[in-house]
Formats: structure tokens, sequence, C-alpha cells
């Protein structure tokens, strides 16, 4: 009932570490610690802002002994309120923590502090003639260990991937002040990722080996102006199943232009309602060129109005700033601006713009709808008065119903933004009881008492009606009858304590011979035909799916896997981590749990970050997590150019787990029954 | 009734907070009636905008942070812009109920407006901090600022005199003496400049006696243009008040001096606010007189910082409806020198940026280009002539750490912005800074002088001057 004081009694401890001028309890600075971008507000106890990365991990220690939460803030740019100190608690500034300390460009790795500002490692970068590719529009001012703590991206994502999929390894410092140091090429389960976008829930981000790209030598972008959004969307779709690397497919709607445009607006064809930003790159002039005409091409079956190529930089750059101008020009229109972002499967994407139309038009609210094509993401920026109750109101249930149109549509509640609080409602939506929960072990395993960024991401009131409504229409636990029996038999083994050992192909997985104890689990049944969606090009595939079969059955439809040369089935490559490189095409997975709960984490999207990288989690999971149903796997288009190799193989006879290895094992699975030789020492030592 | 009718009020606010959905995510949105009473009124841009409606439009985005030089050498939130407007915005909505807790968060702000040429929402932060000091915390310079001001206001001729004995006090080798007189205290350079020897060799005839002569009104009729010599040229640098002139005598013919008095800056920039309107009432009658006289003419100054100031005259007398329509037909004719010269217009010179290798770059003065947006125009200018000589280094609008727009920034702050400049000139081994303003020039040259003696800044009315001089037909 009454606020009491927790951080006077460390004081002395905390000063210690980082002196006494560091750690401020003033009006002035609580306050300014209370906001981020984002809608919420929340006060902290104290905020301590460091000079050197050592002084983090002692701090964390005190705290955590303390049981007081701690929240790490640089930046403060997000736009969930990731950085709400929502239970009070310490925020932990790391925005001096800003040093590059090396660039390697033979490796390309570069390795930096996690407060270094993302457009000064590009400045950077940039003499080198190297680019780190997450381009978030907040690129100038936000910060590595934010974008990868959130997963962002930007236009370049479609290309290069998002903030997760550019980062090598992290060092992290555990709720409990331990500093671990992760690389995704690790064996078993990938903590890399799971931390990357776990805003800080799970682990704070201090150092970061992120990858960084050549430049390509030439960057051409067109423009083309459409009459509707679906013919803009139609050729967005054709010119991404072409097999073409874009660099950034972007499209904007009719008030985003008129706003942006201004006065300019005239200059283009009366009629024009959408345009598409295409830009391609690369280091061969005459591909470049041919790919281009084939481009324009599509634009003009599409029915396209204009179309202009850009090739010099100012070009390109006017081009942008027909995009770029969009929030500049909404800002100045009313007193407060807030931006929405979804993802949806890209085929769907002229019906979900139009709902979210017809949504604003619902409750007289004006934005501009900014849409990144070819990851089927939508940023409605909505404009409003704060002070105007009436405006708040309906911008907040605006926005809800906007969430649920992506839902609905089987798509994702965010993507780049992260969760944080303003979204966590929303995964209710998204996610049955055991989902949640499922998350709520992981956050446990890392954290037992709920310290580190408390309230974020998981939802804390329960609120599932939508769910309901969502999964019903859109029958997304339709399973197969052989995963039906495969969840009873699990089901039966969990409530007899019997032990399993889980085998498909028995490729990468040496199983000791059946015992009393332990008995054969086979995922080989799991094995109905992949289902390909070609416009949204990606494929759902049982984990008893051969690879190789998989492989020759998407070439047959003029597809590929991005992926190199792998024996065995779907679901074995994923859980040995075969090859790290497995995790780029894996968008979704469902899988049931040691105790016979069927889990669905399966969103058919580019990306979504909702809740925590559970993929990544399975990959290298050997089994022991849980039995992989099936997955969705991300195709390409097979233009006969697949020269990927695999740099490195796993092997299980070197996987020595880590402690949160074992306590995630811990948290999913306490009785040891899946593969449970892989763990059962370290289980017995601890 | 008048309780009566507040109670009323006060219902229905909890009326219709209870109708919106409270969960933790929105406990921060105030009711614009709460803040009735907080309507005062800012002027910025030819915008008026009172101080609540301006603070509550940021959206926090956070784009103005690592531009803010209080935010990037502290990297502490209520050093930024975002953090300032926060603040501000929970005392106006008596959510902080002690205005000193903002004073730290206030007095850091350098007032240079980086934050407002980056805002989307073009929020005027400098004018809405200046104007909360002003209600919140007003204060008065000490003593012989004071005076000096005075003395500036009401006897100009004193005030040189004073300031002579001065300079004669340094000339002598005895600035502690010069110090113990503190006149110079007001010119936007007080004792952290003495420190780094600006005033190593003051002039000791200043620019508007040198030119007294040449340019007075005595016999001329008609008139292009009046030069106004702002106290940082006229009393610490009249060669730039002589380029000037040269400068807009062969471009634009006859002219005079405008014989004015500071413009006010000095004395805002101290937290004197009255003074700053008694010196910009005198310069606007000053003005009008001439008008009378000649007719259509421009006021040009070569410190941005003063244009600047000039042109937001308006903003000083916004509750004195008079003295408003006369303070903007003022503003209306006041020219920055940055701002002057195009290619069209500048006289044709020949082969100039062939004749020697050297790297030329530009330093925007805050006035010029947060308040007046001028940015292309110098550019240009020096691109035409150095052709492949002149190079932008990064952050160029940054403020390179002069205080004329707020003199009580604690010298930490500014030691880092102004390390900052240097490491910024020095990446790309400039040999020539180019400004548009004195005092940015002075503190420019004074740190390059210890870190980077290689280059040197000069004034863009020198550096034009000398290009003239160099490669004329």
């Amino acid at each position: 009932m009454f606020k009491e004081d927790r951080i006077s009694e460390l004081l002395r401890e905390l000063v210690k570490i980082v002196g006494v001028a560091n750690v401020m309890t003033d009006e002035a600075e609580l306050t300014a610690y209370s906001y981020d971008a984002g809608q919420s507000m929340a006060q902290p106890e104290a905020v301590i802002i460091f000079n050197n990365v050592n002084e983090i991990a002692p701090v964390v220690k005190i705290l955590s002994k303390a049981k007081i939460p701690f929240i790490p803030r640089m930046a403060g740019t997000n736009l969930t309120g990731g950085v709400i100190p929502l239970k009070g608690g310490v925020i932990l500034n790391m925005s001096r923590l800003n040093k590059i300390i090396y660039i390697d460009t033979k490796e390309r790795v570069a390795l930096v502090e996690a407060g270094v500002i993302n457009g000064d490692l590009q400045r950077a970068l940039k003499p080198l003639g190297y680019f780190y590719a997450p381009d978030p529009a907040s690129a100038d001012f936000s910060t590595i260990g934010g974008n990868i703590a959130e997963n962002a991206g930007g236009p370049c994502h479609l290309q290069y991937g998002s903030a997760a999929d550019n980062t090598v390894k992290l060092e992290v410092i555990t709720p409990n002040g331990e500093i671990n140091i992760w690389a995704y090429n690790d064996n078993g389960p990938d903590l890399t990722g799971l931390i990357s976008q776990s805003e800080g829930t799970l682990g704070i981000i201090t150092k970061a080996w992120v990858k960084i790209t050549p430049f390509p030598k030439y960057v051409c972008t067109v423009s083309a102006a459409f009459a509707t959004i679906e013919n803009a969307i139609n050729a967005s779709d054709q010119i991404l199943n072409t097999g073409i690397k874009i660099r950034a497919l972007e499209a904007m709607d009719k008030i985003a232009l008129e706003v942006s445009l201004k006065k300019s607006f005239f200059l283009f064809p009366h009629t024009m309602k959408a345009m598409l930003l295409i830009e391609l790159d690369g280091n061969n002039k005459e591909v470049l060129d041919k790919d281009l005409e084939s481009i324009r091409n599509i634009c003009s079956i599409n029915s396209c109005l204009v179309c202009e190529t850009a090739e010099t930089e100012e070009e390109r750059l006017r081009l942008w700033s027909i995009r770029n101008g969009i929030l500049p020009a909404l800002s100045q229109m009313a007193p407060n601006i807030v931006i929405e972002e979804g993802y949806v499967p890209r085929t769907v994407l002229p019906i979900a713009v139009k709902s979210i139309r017809e949504i604003l038009k619902k409750y007289r609210l004006t934005a501009g709808l900014l849409i990144h094509a070819g990851t089927g993401a939508i940023h409605p920026h909505i404009v409003f008065d704060k002070r105007n109750s009436q405006d708040v109101r309906r911008v907040k249930i605006a926005r809800n119903e906007i969430t649920k149109v992506y839902l609905s549509m089987n798509g994702s509640s965010t993507g780049t933004y992260g969760i944080g609080v303003d979204k966590r409602v929303s995964l209710n939506w998204m996610y049955s009881t055991d989902e949640i929960n499922f998350l709520y072990k992981i956050k446990g395993a890392f954290d037992h008492f709920n310290l580190a960024n408390p309230d974020k991401i998981l939802p804390v009131n329960d609120d599932t009606k939508l769910f309901e409504e969502v999964n019903r229409k859109h029958e997304r636990s339709v399973l197969q009858p052989q995963a039906h029996t495969l969840i009873a038999e699990m089901r039966y083994r969990y409530e007899h304590k019997i032990k399993s050992i889980i085998v498909c192909s028995g490729t990468y997985l040496q199983a000791p011979q059946e015992t009393m104890e332990m008995k054969y689990l086979n995922t080989s049944i799991l094995n109905t035909p992949p289902v390909l969606n070609k416009k949204n090009l990606t494929v759902k595939v049982s984990a008893g799916t051969n690879t190789e079969e998989l492989r020759q059955a998407l070439n047959k439809e003029g597809m590929d896997l991005a992926i190199p040369k792998m024996d065995g089935t779907v679901g074995g490559v994923i859980a040995a981590k075969y090859s790290p490189e497995i995790m780029r095409i894996l968008l979704g997975i469902e899988i049931v749990t040691p105790s016979g709960e069927y889990l669905n984490f399966s969103v058919p999207t580019l990306k979504s970050a909702t809740g925590f990288n559970i993929c990544n989690l399975y990959c290298g999971s050997y089994g022991a997590y849980g039995v992989i149903l099936s997955t969705i796997l991300q195709v390409c288009n097979s233009n006969g150019n697949n020269d990927l190799h695999i740099n490195q193989k796993t092997k299980l006879d070197d996987f020595v787990p880590n402690k949160y290895h074992i306590l995630l094992k811990q948290a999913i699975d306490p009785n040891n029954l899946l593969n449970p030789w892989i763990y059962d020492s370290y289980l017995k030592t601890k | 009734m008048n309780d009566k009718k507040n109670d009323k009020s006060a219902l229905e606010i909890v009326k219709a907070r209870r109708e919106l959905d409270y969960s933790a995510d929105d406990s921060q949105f105030a009711f614009k009636e709460y803040f009735e009473n907080n309507d005062k009124v800012i002027f910025t841009e030819n915008k008026e905008i009172t101080l609540y409606d301006a603070a509550s439009q940021c959206n926090r985005c956070g784009e103005c942070q690592e531009i803010c030089p209080s935010y990037s050498a502290s990297k502490r939130e209520p050093f930024s812009p975002r953090g300032r407007n926060q603040l501000i915005r929970l005392l106006l909505e008596n959510k902080i109920k002690n205005a000193n807790v903002l004073k730290e968060s206030l007095y850091t702000c350098l007032s240079c407006g980086a934050c407002k040429t980056q805002c989307h929402s073009r929020i005027p932060v400098d004018a809405i901090v200046s104007e909360v000091i002003k209600l919140y915390f007003p204060h008065k310079p000490g003593f012989i600022k004071k005076t000096a001001l005075k003395t500036l206001l009401n006897f100009p001729l004193l005030y040189s005199l004073w300031l002579k004995v001065c300079y004669l006090f340094i000339w002598i080798g005895m600035p502690s003496l010069a110090k113990v007189l503190g006149v110079y205290s007001i010119l936007g350079i007080n004792t952290l400049y003495e420190k780094e020897n600006i005033l190593k060799k003051p002039p000791m005839l200043f620019a508007t006696e040198i030119l007294k002569k040449q340019f007075s009104d005595a016999h001329k009729r008609s008139i292009r243009w009046v030069y106004f010599a702002a106290c940082s040229t006229n009393y610490i640098q009249p060669k730039v008040a002589k380029d000037t002139t040269t400068l807009l005598k062969r471009h634009f013919g006859e002219g005079i001096l405008a014989d004015n008095f500071c413009c006010g800056l000095s004395a805002q920039s101290c937290g004197d606010y009255a003074q700053a309107i008694q010196f910009a009432k005198k310069n606007i009658e000053r003005y009008e007189a001439l008008k009378q006289k000649f007719g259509r003419f421009i006021i040009v100054s070569d410190c941005s910082s003063c244009a600047s100031f000039m042109k937001k005259y308006e903003a000083l007398f916004y509750d004195d409806e008079e003295w408003r329509e006369r303070a903007s037909a003022f503003a209306a004719s006041v020219k920055d020198i940055a701002e002057l010269f195009t290619v069209d217009n500048f006289i044709k010179l020949q082969d100039c940026g062939s004749k020697e290798k050297r790297t030329v770059t530009y330093q925007d003065a805050c006035g010029a280009v947060h308040d007046q947006h001028i940015f292309e125009a110098p550019r240009n200018l020096i691109n035409h002539f150095e052709k492949d000589n002149f190079k932008e280094m990064p952050y160029s609008t940054a403020c390179a750490g002069c205080f004329t727009f707020n003199q009580d920034v604690p010298e930490k702050i500014l030691k880092i912005t102004s390390d900052k400049k240097i490491k910024n000139i020095a990446s790309i081994q400039s040999d020539l800074v180019v400004t548009s303003d004195v005092c940015c020039m002075m503190k420019i040259n004074s740190e390059l002088s210890k870190y980077y003696p290689h280059a040197t800044a000069i004034h863009y009315s020198t550096y034009l001057t000398s290009m003239e001089n160099k490669y004329k037909k």
C-alpha cells in the first residue's frame, strides 16, 4: 500500500561501483525516465548511468539480490513502451557505452558496445566500403543494443534480414548478474536468437558482434504509380516471384502520398492511389539493367501509370524523400502522431489495407499508410490530439481493432517495434493459454524472480476471447491425424512418466538402445505433403519430410530453399541445427511439449516478433525440449544459383549444455522425459 | 458560485476519466480543461502557440536527442530536448509541484535550436525553455553585468570608453584588472573566453569609429542598405565589419552605418528580458527614423545570432499590439549576411579554386541554420569558388559551443560540445572553416589553436572579400 524506499539501503553499495554522480534519484531524473516513444508512463526509483561495461554486472548482482527490478535503457526510442519501469525499480542507462571496439572486414564482423548509435556505426563503416544492414527509420538516433533487443529492421530487411539475423555473437548479462557470451553458431539451442528480441526481459545485451555487409556497387530505385492499391500489391507480388533480389520494396497509399508530396502531387497522374518504391542492388550492371527492365515490364502489365527510374544518388534520394517525407508531413498536421505496426501475409495486403481504412473511417481518424510491400508490414501513422480525451479514446480503440485485423488475417501484431507494454495484450489474441504459459516458463528459466524488465512482452491479464474467434475462423489448430496420435502418445507417456527417445530418420541423432525406461518415439510418421503458398513464398512442411525430397518438389514448382544441401528430415535438420543457416528461413514452428501440449508458434509472415523467438530456441534442441510437428519455411525462386555451402557442421557429441540450456530444460521438461541422456548427467550434478 | 462551477467541471473531468478504459497504459493522458491558466503564448516562426500546446506536441520519438549538444555530452534524458519538453509539460499540468526540479535541466539548454530543425513537429524547444525560465526563474544579472548593460543602453559612448580602458589594461599586460572592470562579460564573452586568449590583442579602435566617415548618413540621399554593427563585430572584430561593408558597397551600392544599439540578445541571454525589450525599442525607433529619411532599405548584420534575434523581435512584444507591428516591420527588413549573396548576384570571378589545393568547410551558425533556415546559400557560393576544395564536415549544423543564446550553460557541456566540433573539423582535415557568426568563429579559432592549429576559422564576409580580391577579373 505504501511506497517503500528500496533504494536508499543499497545506495552506498551502488555508489561504490559507479561513483556518486552516476546514481540519481532526484525528481527531474526519475520523471525524465518515465517515458519512451510509446504511449505508456511509469516512474523508476533510481537511475544509474554507466561509464564502463564492467560496472553493469556487479550492479545487476546487487539489484537481483535485493529483488529490485531493473530495466536496461539506451536511447529510449522504442515505440511500444519497452523501457517503462512498470514495477518501479532501477533504470540502467547504458547510453554512454558507445565504443566501436573493432571492425574486422576480413571476418565481416564489428564488435560494438550496446550504446553505439546505429548511424555512428554506419558512418564508421562507410569509408571501409561496408554497412550494417538493419536500417530502422530511427537509425540515426537508436542504438545497436536496442535494435537487437527489439529485433528491428527497415526497408533493407527484405534482402539483408533484421537485427537478429545480423547478430553473430552477444555478450549478455543474465538477471542474476552473470556475464555470458553466446554465438549463433554455438552447439545446442540458439540463445542468441532468443535474447535478440527479448527486450531485456531475459538479459541485458552489453556487447554485440554484428555482421557487416560490403556495399553493393550499384543501387537503382524505381518508383511506380498505380491507380489502385491492388494493382500495386499485385505488381509487388509478381516482382518478388521472379526471384530478382530486391533490396527494398515499399508501398504508400493515397493519403500518405498526398501529405508527403503536397504541392507536387499534381505532377503525378490525378488517378494515382498508390505508389511502389522498388530498389535493387548488385555488383553487375548488366544483370541489374536486365532486372530493372523486367520490373518495369511487370509494372506496366499491372497498368502502372508512371514509372520512374533513378540511377544517380541524387535521383534516388529524391524518390526516397517521398517516402521519408510522410512522417514529418503527418506530424505537422495534428499535435500528436502514433505509429502502429503489424505484419500480414503479403497475399492479403490489399484486403488488410481496405479493412484498416474502414476502421479509420469509422473512428474518424486521419492516417497515412506506409507499407513494406516486400515483407508484408503495414504502418498506419495515425494523427490525433493527445489532450483531447475523445481523440485518445478513439485512437486506442482503433489501434486495437487494427491489431485484430492483422491477427484475423493470420498475421502478427508486431514485427520490428517490439511488444513492450502497448502490444502485450495482443498476445492473448494470438496465442492460447498453453502457449503463453510456455513463454512464461522461458522467462522463468532466465529470470526466476521477474526482475529483468518485468511485465513486458508477456500479457499480464487474461483476454483470450479473440483468440478463440480468430482461431476458429482460420482453423489454425487443424492437425493431421498422425500428429493427433503423436500428441496422445506423448500425453500418455507424460502421465506414466515414460521416457522417450525421439527418432526420425536417424541421420543426426545417434540414439542409445531402447530400454525398459526409454521408448522410441518415431516422428517420421509426420509426413503429410507440404503446402506451398507460391504467392506468399512460404511452405508449410511436416517435420518428417525429407529435406532433399522437399527441395525436389519445390524445384518442380520453380522454387527452392535458400539453404545448403542437407540430408535427413526437416525436423531433424532443425533439431540438430545441422547448419545455422536454417534459422534464416525458419518462419514458424509447431511443437509438442514433453507434457503433450500442442503449441503453435507459426505465423506465415516474413517477420513476427510476437513473444520470444521460439523457432531459434528449437534449432539445436536435439529433441530434448519437445517434438517439432511442422514448420513454415521461406522459399525463394529457383534460378539455379544455389551456391550455398555448409560452413560449419554441428555434432551432438560436442554439445555441452550451458547453465541456461539446463535451466530451460528444467523449466520445459522437469521430469527429463525427452531424449533424457543428453541432459541426464548435467541435471544430476546440479 | 464560482466554486460550484469548479466543482461541476471537476466532476465532469472525473466522469471523462472513468469513461476511459484505464489500464497502466494511459495514465498520462491529461485533459486540456485542467490547465486553462497556462495560456502563455509563445511566438515562433510567425506562428502563435500557447506554451502548453507547444510542449504537448512532442511525440517523444527521440529524434532530437543525438543532435542536442547537452544530451550528447551527458547522455542523460533530462538534458535532452525531449526530456525538457516532458518536464515542462508536467510542470504546466501541475504534476511536478516544485519548479526547481527543472532548473538544472533548463539551464543546460544551449538554446542552439538544433532540436527544432530535427523535430518532425517543429517544436520550438528553445523558445519554450526560455519562456519557462522567464516565468518560473526570473533572475537578474549581477551588478557589473547590469551596470554594463545599462551603460550600453543609455550611454554607448561611455561604454566604449569603459571598454577601451579595459582593453588598455590587457595591452599593458594586466588582464586581471580588466576582469575586475568586467564590461565585456556581456558581450557573450565571459571569463571562459578570457582564459582562451580571445582578447589577446583587443582592438583600440572600434568598427563604428573606423567606418564612421565612409558610411555616414550626412550627404546621402538614397541608400540600399544599412549596416547593423553587432557588439561582437564592433567591439572585438572590427575587421569583419570592414569586410562586410566593403562587400555591401561593391554589390549593392550606397549604404550607411545604422548607428545602432545592441540588438538585445546579450541582455536576454543573461536573463534581463526587460532590458532586451528596451534595446529592441531603441533599434526600432532608429530604423523608423532612417526609414523616414531614406525610404526602403535592408538592414544587414554579419552576426547571425543578432540577425536571428532581430528577426524574432515580434516575440518580445507579443502582448503589446502597437510595438508588435513596428517590430514586425523592422524584422522584415533584417537580412543575415549569409543569405544575402548567391552565385547569381555575386561578382563573377575567374578560375577560382583551381589555384591551390586546400580543404574548406562551412560551419553553420546556430542562429542562421536553425532560426533562419539558411543552409544552401553560403554552401553554394563557397562550393562555386572552391570547386573540389569544399568538403562538408560531419555534424556541420551542430553548435560549436559558444553561448550567445544562454550564458548560464555549464562549462563542462560547452567543453564537450566544442571538443566534438574540433574533432569533426579535424576528421575531414580541413584547412579553413568558414562561419557566419563572430562568436562562433572566435570560439572555433581559440579551440583550433589549442588542438588543431593547422586550421583557422574565418568569417563568411572575410572569406568572400578575400575571394574577391584574389580572383577578380
